[in-house]
């Protein structure tokens, strides 16, 4: 698995989209840090860390459209097969591909947060605490993003399933604001909770303060909702997989 | 052209995928309905109003016809079924008209049986319109309608342009999920919950154009402009798909 | 004597449909086995079981000694270098990124290799040209060149010389030829071109609707593809009397022409020939080629035998 892990990562870093990306987020996150296209209003009160906060959701969109379309090329162009070949089973496969997705994510947030720290941001406690929740966020969602990639081989459905998450997420967080705070009582809303923050961009909203407080169950919730996820869908995407036939 | 146009849209009718994406509107509108109807009795109490289901297709039409069109247009390039075409002798302009027509061919059935969903839900779950008149159902299906006719066309064009390649996967929709993400900031801004819009200037016009003219924000509330103001703006975007995808198709290189 | 892999009554079953029924297959280490089947017979079915991309239904198997459940298999297909079907390679990377990618995938410590594989294959002056924008025969080339990193003990190459023009057929004969004789590689091709697998296989394997119906040596066949004389004469009936005369087996083709499959002493039938008044006016040797052979063994028959090995 680790030399899957190793293949993978030497095969990311030399993707100009990866790169492109990298070199992106360091530039919005500074740009939007900084505020130097003067945003007024609502992201002036926000200050450095928290529009630094705020931008960090551009790497969800991002990487969903890198994860599935990046995996998805080892069913494209049948380069999973040389894997195979070469004795590796399907599961080191996925877990090789997962944790280097994983790390690209890492190196992603690393420019980030050195963009943002340029662009104005202090480094306190609390900020690195949201980006790690962030990040741990991110990761939760690559893992999901990750388990529908290699199990569906067509591209078209991996688009779509990744798109339709990413749908699902936006909804999740719009119709949990409505129910959390208007509706849900009790334990109800303590499991409404749970759920709006399975999604990165409920998190998200947390972090950046615009939820209502009340809708945070707390940062050490938040990284065991995340934990969970990744291992939840590490067992889902790995269920069977050494037994799939690949043509 | 028109035999083209007629191979086109009969494998529309062959496509599995059509009536998969049939079955997920159904199943979308029911179980979207069943929540809401869930939600209001039996946590506020109350009584469900039809205006309340009859609408919820609307805000996952664009997802929906993009995916439709995805599936359908980008198996061309998949299969390499599109040389068939050149070869015998079809143009690069026949080829994409064609793309683009049944791409609006397949907005508007989608919407037909979204309406007809809505209708059979409706009555069971609900107890009548508070707020909209016959015509305004009429006039609201009818912009809706418009509306994904046009994202068909233009989700096609970019599939047609940027066939072959990757990002063809997921141009159109990354692009319905920008728009709707645009449009719910402009709606947000131009009638905010609490208070007046206090957008101004250039500000004001460019928000306004985005509400007034994108079809993509057609779809997330209801009209509220003047029906030239929806013609225009699912007409242009027809028109720019047609006219930028016609002059780029035709010099494409198809591999 | 050592074989590089043993299937034992391995069945394939795609639902309802049957890709393989009770196969045997052995093959000899060092050899160069030629794998030959009409399409849908089962040849990349089997292929991709011994490549471990699938499980079989039913029966085991062993590669290089390693059955399939045994732990060190992955070990075992280290040794092993394949291209199945179309050749499976980053369409987004150069020929050398591909085979570095090959390289870090299998562990090894350095990619001095990588140059000499390139040259080897003919793809050494590629250079940033990503493999998108490579030929049909370059992809299978580099294909080729991908499954040799690692230095495998085992080849197997799926219709190898699809797409390649006959400059480039040569030259991958000739790698095989060199690899198996001075690396001692064992290869498995399958392929329809029976004319350029007769030139370099030692061992053949004949498959057809999902069974083993022969296996044998290139002498074994070169012994069963029937030689024959086919002589022009101004008479066949008087040469068809000769013959039987001598109990000798023939095959009228023609008013003036026959087939005689045995070894003949030319100057003896042509005394006897003359003798009864019959001119020979041609003579020349005819081998079976291994189309024919195939199509005597494989070709328009309904009961096909099953797996005799």
């Amino acid at each position: 698995m680790k030399n899957i892990y190793r293949a993978n990562m030497h095969r990311i870093l030399k993707n100009w989209i990866y790169i492109l990306g990298c070199i992106i987020a360091i530039v919005v996150t500074f740009v939007f840090t900084a505020n130097t296209i003067g945003m007024s209003e609502r992201f002036e009160k926000m200050g450095c860390d928290g529009r630094m906060i705020f931008i960090s959701l551009a790497m969800m969109a991002y990487f969903t459209i890198f994860v599935p379309l990046n995996t998805n090329a080892e069913y494209r162009d049948g380069t999973i097969r040389n894997k195979l070949i070469a004795g590796f089973s399907q599961k080191e496969i996925y877990l090789g591909i997962l944790f280097s997705h994983i790390t690209s994510l890492a190196i992603m947030e690393a420019c980030y947060f050195i963009a943002g720290i340029v662009g104005g941001a202090k480094i306190s406690v609390e900020l690195l605490t949201k980006s790690f929740i962030m990040f741990l966020s991110i990761a939760a969602y690559i893992s999901v993003l990750e388990m529908i990639a290699m199990r569906v081989k067509k591209t078209v459905l991996v688009a779509i399933l990744a798109f339709l998450i990413l749908y699902l997420t936006d909804n999740i967080v719009m119709i949990g604001n409505l129910l959390l705070v208007f509706v849900l009582k009790g334990n109800s809303f303590v499991i409404g909770r749970i759920i709006y923050n399975i999604s990165t961009m409920g998190q998200w909203i947390n972090m950046i303060g615009m939820a209502d407080k009340r809708n945070n169950p707390g940062y050490g919730v938040l990284i065991i909702i995340s934990l969970s996820i990744i291992i939840v869908t590490v067992l889902l995407g790995t269920l069977g997989i050494n037994k799939r036939d690949i043509k | 052209m028109f035999r083209n146009l007629y191979a086109d849209s009969r494998r529309i009718f062959f496509s599995r995928s059509f009536y998969v994406v049939i079955f997920i509107i159904f199943i979308y509108q029911l179980i979207a309905s069943l929540l809401i109807w869930a939600l209001t009795v039996f946590l506020s109490e109350g009584q469900v109003a039809s205006d309340e289901i009859a609408f919820l297709y609307p805000s996952v039409a664009a997802f929906i016809v993009t995916i439709s069109t995805l599936f359908i247009t980008q198996r061309d390039f998949e299969d390499g079924c599109i040389r068939n075409k050149f070869i015998s002798g079809v143009k690069r302009y026949d080829a994409f008209l064609s793309a683009v027509i049944c791409g609006m061919l397949q907005g508007a059935l989608l919407t037909i049986v979204a309406f007809v969903s809505s209708m059979i839900v409706m009555p069971i779950l609900s107890k009548g319109f508070m707020d909209f008149s016959i015509p305004e159902i009429a006039d609201y299906w009818i912009v809706i309608t418009l509306a994904c006719m046009s994202i068909g066309a233009f989700s096609t064009a970019l599939i047609m342009i940027m066939g072959g390649s990757k990002i063809s996967y997921v141009a159109g929709l990354a692009v319905a999920f920008l728009l709707k993400m645009l449009g719910t900031h402009v709606l947000d801004k131009l009638y905010p919950d609490k208070g007046n819009c206090m957008l101004t200037g250039t500000k004001l016009e460019l928000y306004k154009f985005i509400d007034r003219y994108i079809p993509y924000s057609y779809l997330l509330d209801e009209p509220h402009w003047d029906s030239l103001s929806y013609i225009v703006g699912c007409t242009g975007l027809v028109v720019i798909s047609v006219v930028v995808g016609v002059i780029v198709f035709t010099k494409k290189e198809i591999r | 004597m050592e074989y590089v892999f043993k299937a034992n009554g391995i069945s394939k079953k795609y639902g309802k449909y049957t890709a393989l029924s009770d196969v045997n297959m052995e093959i000899p280490k060092g050899a160069i086995y030629g794998f030959v089947g009409k399409n849908g017979a089962g040849k990349t079915t089997l292929i991709r079981i011994m490549c471990g991309l699938q499980k079989p239904s039913s029966g085991f198997y062993e590669l290089l000694g390693k059955t399939a459940d045994d732990p060190d298999i992955s070990k075992a297909r280290r040794r092993v270098g394949a291209v199945v079907e179309a050749p499976a390679i980053y369409k987004d990377m150069t020929a050398r990124d591909n085979l570095i990618q090959q390289c870090l995938m299998l562990g090894l410590p350095d990619f001095g290799n990588v140059d000499e594989l390139l040259s080897l294959v003919g793809l050494a002056d590629t250079g940033k040209k990503k493999a998108r924008n490579f030929s049909l025969g370059m992809r299978q080339r580099l294909g080729i060149a991908v499954a040799l990193c690692g230095n495998p003990d085992f080849i197997i190459l799926d219709e190898p010389i699809n797409g390649l023009d006959p400059q480039g057929i040569i030259e991958i004969r000739e790698l095989i030829l060199k690899l198996n004789r001075e690396r001692g590689i064992t290869f498995l091709i399958s392929s329809h071109i029976l004319d350029e697998l007769s030139k370099i296989a030692t061992n053949y394997g004949f498959i057809d609707n999902g069974h083993i119906v022969r296996q044998m040596s290139s002498n074994e066949l070169k012994n069963e593809c029937r030689k024959s004389v086919r002589m022009k004469v101004s008479d066949v009936g008087l040469l068809t009397k000769i013959m039987e005369e001598k109990g000798i087996e023939y095959k009228v083709i023609s008013n003036n022409t026959a087939d005689v499959y045995s070894e003949l002493n030319f100057s003896t039938i042509a005394k006897d020939c003359d003798n009864v008044g019959c001119t020979i006016i041609t003579m020349e040797e005819h081998d079976e080629s291994l189309e024919a052979f195939y199509l005597s063994l494989l070709g328009g028959k309904e009961d096909v035998q099953k797996s005799v090995c």
